[in-house]
């Protein structure tokens, strides 16, 4: 019987498993939203924390549980998983400017990448070394590129999440490939 | 090689993270459990308090005042009097007023 309520929540959509936590206050149904989205959500706020596990696992607590008290307020015109992208983001801005005071529309003041950068990636770069070349990135630079590759947005939905402008928003994804591209490539090529 | 950053960054972000507790440990920050039991209590509080407030408004009119007089009209079915009409009407403001209220608070 139990078994049986299980399958029906994983067999549910999005929108059912809300509905049934709005009308019956049904934790198991918000278990089965948390089992489905955390790999992502936490995916994203490791990127955007630069890798600190400890503090984006905080971060992704406080945003499901956030989630869970404005439920309400969700709209089931935009996925489940972008709405709390957007409150994955809200909690990381508050934090890290209360943490650094370092406003996300501040850009990093490192150099920018120059044509001879865009060499050849190598085939082989370790997830290590990437995480490693993103948290070298500016606030900005790693919020850009954590919506729009690792939470999969939009550069629109991407600019609404972050509150900042469309162009901005490339502007940053554009910056921070560069240096990405740079700092992959540095670690390869052999000195 | 923009396609092979892409291709790293999309690579990375579809490893998926094993749950490793992190969603029990989602569920013992929730808040706790609305008391169900007693969600009935402060609608039928604000209901109980008005039908109590009436009945002792009415019991302690001045004698002979018109919405005492109403209900003495609507008890003999002397049809509808002014008196009546105006007792009728202000029972029923104060049960909308208490229906609402009620269900504002749910």
């Amino acid at each position: 019987m139990g078994d049986r309520i299980a399958e029906g929540k994983v067999a549910a959509s999005d929108a059912d498993l809300i509905l049934a936590v709005l009308d019956r206050d049904d934790r198991e149904a918000f278990a089965e939203l948390v089992r489905r989205h955390q790999s992502k959500i936490r995916t994203v706020l490791r990127r955007l924390t630069g890798g600190d596990t400890a503090f984006a696992d905080d971060l992704a607590q406080d945003t499901f549980v956030l989630a869970w008290r404005n439920l309400k307020s969700f709209r089931f015109e935009a996925r489940f998983s972008t709405w709390l992208y957007r409150i994955a983001f809200n909690a990381w801005q508050s934090e890290a400017r209360k943490r650094r005071e370092l406003l996300l529309e501040s850009m990093d003041e490192a150099p920018a990448a120059d044509a001879a950068m865009f060499v050849e990636l190598p085939d082989i770069a370790s997830r290590i070394d990437l995480e490693r070349a993103i948290a070298t990135l500016s606030d900005g630079e790693r919020a850009a590129i954590a919506a729009c590759y690792y939470a999969d947005l939009t550069h629109e939905e991407a600019a609404k999440a972050l509150g900042m402008p469309v162009g901005t928003v490339k502007t940053h994804v554009l910056r921070a490939k560069a240096k990405l591209r740079a700092r992959l490539n540095a670690k390869e090529t052999p000195r | 090689m923009s396609d092979k950053l892409d291709f790293l960054l999309r690579d990375d972000a579809r490893v998926a993270l094993d749950d490793a507790g992190f969603g029990a440990r989602v569920m013992r920050a929730l808040p706790p459990r609305r008391a169900k039991a007693h969600a009935w209590l402060k609608p039928a509080l604000l209901l109980g308090s008005t039908v109590l407030g009436s009945f002792l408004a009415a019991l302690f009119l001045p004698a002979g005042s018109a919405v005492i007089q109403g209900y003495i009209d609507l008890a003999q079915h002397r049809g509808m009097t002014p008196a009546a009409v105006a007792a009728l009407a202000m029972a029923g403001a104060l049960l909308i007023s208490a229906i609402v209220l009620a269900a504002d608070t749910e």
